[in-house]
């Protein structure tokens, strides 16, 4: 079950779908890298506050699609509607100042950090900021210092992304994301370079971001963030959803067989991938 | 005795006469430096992106040009500019000829250098650029170009430093530079030894200091140290609101 310090209002949270605006609306999308087709007709809706984990087994066509949210990769047919708006459509893509003007609305948080290494971790949150949202230094810098101190890391500002452990470097890269005031956040196996103690911290911090009611999409092999945290769990194998869910519904009693299989191999791995 | 030693000796140039026409030269070699260099810096880099760029025809062009220029002797280049375009109409002082001579020569050089520099700069930077709404020349002028600046430092100083004696070439064309005053001296006093020890360590006091000069720069900008008055800035306020933050945690 989920713990009960976890979300405040269950019943909220399970009303939400129907009730709530869809911020992120995938309808039957594909993506072909070359003759291989990684997505094969994804269809799924995000609305506000929900979060999403997506599980399943590597070279699936999780990372794809979450990349595909943000058009990092462009899918090659499909709808994808943010906030009401159509991003990608029939091979029509955002560009130029709509592309932009996306990515500073769905944020996205990287396997490998990938931060700014030239810069520190106040900078790295700053510089989108005063370049991307126009914002005054004096006020970006303040903004900054609020998000890092938010995720435990305002004592780390002036550090170099070098000087600081994966999972601090995850935080920071988290408040970057953050402090552009996303509608939602997508992470791409966020703990997956991290050991154990890193990953509960930077786990921590999701969390409560999810409390807080943050639109999250997860990529995550992290089958305990999925029970817990998730309002929807997605599983996908083969470049198509073979189970979505309730995580009640698709971790303890999944209807497919491939899901089951799925679960049982984790759930022989690591510590953080138990199911119970 | 005295004056056996002293005519075949190495040391008997009036330097006092030259003092003057050495710190002409001198600053000459400068000019030629610093013009040739600004030059080879913008060539490198336009042709360090065109070399990246999505259409195989630019970057074939690019690529012709670096192999052109990296492949002649800069001598034929200096004779061609100079001497060559004149022929056809193009007549260039000897100043604007050397300069472009440098900067075609080591423009070439440069673009190499620059263009491991660019490619150096991982997928994910520009993706987490892209993914923080930085437009492309945003991403490109803050999250590419300074990291790809840090790789391509050590490459580019060799490079600054080459430019520096390469200038010794343009005495072919008459170039006023300081290899050009040194050959005047030796032609005046026929001290050979002498005069191209003393020219040899003007260069030498030139080109040691400014290798390390780029050094201090290389580890300066490795330990993260700002340079730009905005840095600086954002840097400053940081530390202060990260002072009082402290404050207030002890206090609560």
């Amino acid at each position: 079950m989920r713990p009960a310090d976890a979300r405040s209002d269950v019943a909220i949270s399970m009303i939400k779908p129907a009730d709530s605006r869809c911020v992120i609306q995938v309808r039957d999308l594909r993506k072909s890298f070359g003759s291989h087709e990684v997505l094969r007709g994804v269809s799924v809706d995000i609305h506000a506050g929900e979060v999403v984990s997506v599980l399943g087994r590597s070279g699936g066509g999780k990372s794809t699609l979450l990349r595909c949210l943000n058009l990092l990769e462009v899918p090659t047919l499909g709808t994808i509607e943010v906030d009401g708006a159509a991003i990608f459509k029939d091979r029509q893509l955002a560009r130029g100042h709509a592309l932009v003007q996306l990515r500073r609305r769905v944020g996205m948080v990287f396997q490998a950090f990938n931060l700014f290494p030239h810069l520190t971790a106040v900078e790295n949150v700053v510089l989108p900021l005063i370049h991307g949202q126009r914002m005054q230094e004096v006020e970006a810098v303040r903004t900054a210092m609020k998000f890092l101190d938010r995720v435990g890391l305002a004592p780390k500002a002036l550090e170099l992304p070098e000087r600081l452990s994966g999972g601090q470097q995850q935080r920071v890269a988290i408040a970057r994301a953050l402090a552009l005031r996303p509608l939602a956040l997508l992470f791409d196996e966020p703990t997956s370079a991290l050991d154990p103690e890193s990953t509960g911290d930077v786990l921590n911090v999701m969390r409560e971001l999810s409390e807080e009611g943050m639109t999250m999409v997860v990529v995550t092999h992290e089958i305990g963030f999925a029970r817990d945290v998730s309002d929807t769990v997605l599983f996908i194998d083969d470049g198509l959803i073979v189970e979505q869910g309730p995580p009640g519904t698709v971790l303890r009693a999944p209807k497919q067989s491939r899901t089951r299989e799925f679960l049982r191999a984790v759930s022989q791995g690591g510590p953080h991938s138990e199911v119970s | 005795m005295t004056k056996i030693l002293l005519d075949f000796g190495p040391f008997h140039v009036p330097w006092q006469d030259y003092a003057g026409d050495l710190a002409a030269a001198v600053l000459q070699t400068i000019e030629f430096t610093v013009a040739g260099f600004v030059g080879a810096v913008v060539i490198g880099l336009l042709v360090a992106v065109l070399r990246l760029a999505p259409w195989a025809l630019v970057r074939a062009a690019a690529r012709a040009y670096t192999e052109t220029f990296k492949n002649l002797p800069l001598v034929t280049e200096i004779f061609l500019v100079y001497f060559g375009l004149a022929t056809i109409g193009v007549v260039l002082n000897v100043f604007v000829a050397g300069a472009i001579s440098l900067a075609l020569f080591y423009g070439a050089y440069l673009s190499e250098i620059f263009r491991g520099g660019l490619q150096g700069v991982g997928r994910g930077q520009r993706e987490a650029a892209q993914a923080v709404g930085f437009t492309p020349l945003r991403a490109f002028g803050l999250v590419v170009l300074p990291q790809a600046t840090r790789l391509a430092l050590p490459g580019t100083s060799t490079m600054l430093v080459d430019l520096l004696k390469g200038t010794s070439l343009l005495t072919f064309i008459g170039g006023a530079e300081l290899m050009n005053e040194g050959r005047t001296i030796v032609s005046n006093t026929f001290a050979s030894l002498e005069v191209y020890i003393v020219v040899g360590a003007i260069y030498f006091a030139m080109c040691f200091p400014l290798s390390h000069l780029v050094l201090m720069l290389e580890r300066h900008l490795h330990a993260g140290k700002p340079l730009s008055p905005s840095r600086f800035r954002i840097l400053r306020q940081a530390r202060r609101l990260q002072m009082e933050n402290a404050a207030s945690h002890a206090a609560g």
